[in-house]
């Protein structure tokens, strides 16, 4: 917590994407669960999925041309 | 490729309600991500969005707990479920035999004399005197309407 809350400094990026609802619903759920703010959540979500690389890059694989296939639809 | 729009997936009121909660992230979190969506030649939308999936389909790879049991229980029990489908149930048979009484009245001049109709949810003559009065006050009758 006390890292996330650390690398959550005044004049970092805003990550400007829009989510899809569910996405939205179910971080705030887990965040909500694990009693962190939904931003912290969100980063260490993120952080952890950049530690294991090559493990996000395997799913991904399975996940971005589903995800494409919706949004193209 | 073209870069992906999920604006299609939030309305404008959802969007100014995200924007309550802030998504300031560290620089170099934001810059390890635009790598990596110009690596795959993706959008920073989807490069995000799979990441959190990603997460979300195998916490325990990432170090990440699975709190997905907790959810469930939380918002969706059997008993919830079994409950939700009386209540849906008892409503929707409640309109449909309201319509079905209605249309019945209407007719009712129409409909042979031996049919006869059964309803289990509904107070019959109460219903009755209350479609009789809506019907008598939507047919006028010819000679009241205004000029």
């Amino acid at each position: 917590m006390k890292i996330i809350r650390e690398l959550t400094q005044k004049g970092d990026p805003m990550l400007r994407i829009k989510l899809p609802k569910n996405v939205i619903s179910l971080l705030h759920t887990l965040s909500k669960q694990n009693k962190r703010r939904y931003q912290d959540e969100m980063i260490k979500r993120l952080a952890a999925s950049f530690r294991q690389n090559d493990k996000t890059i395997l799913l991904q694989a399975e996940l971005i041309p589903q995800l494409q296939k919706i949004y193209h639809a | 490729m073209e870069n992906i729009n999920l604006n299609e997936f939030l309305s404008n009121e959802e969007v100014a309600a995200l924007e309550k909660f802030s998504q300031v992230i560290p620089a170099d979190l934001m810059q390890e991500i635009k790598t990596a969506a110009k690596a795959k030649d993706i959008s920073i939308e989807l490069e995000t969005l799979s990441r959190f999936l990603a997460t979300f389909m195998e916490p325990q790879q990432f170090g990440l707990k699975s709190n997905i049991e907790k959810i469930l229980k939380q918002n969706f029990s059997t008993n919830d479920a079994v409950a939700e489908c009386k209540r849906n149930r008892q409503h929707w048979l409640y309109v449909y035999e309201v319509e079905k009484l209605r249309l019945f009245l209407a007719f009712e001049n129409k409909i042979p004399r031996n049919f006869k109709e059964k309803f289990i949810s509904i107070d019959v003559k109460a219903e009755s005197k209350r479609i009789l009065a809506e019907l008598k006050k939507s047919q006028k009758p010819w000679g009241d309407a205004e000029d």
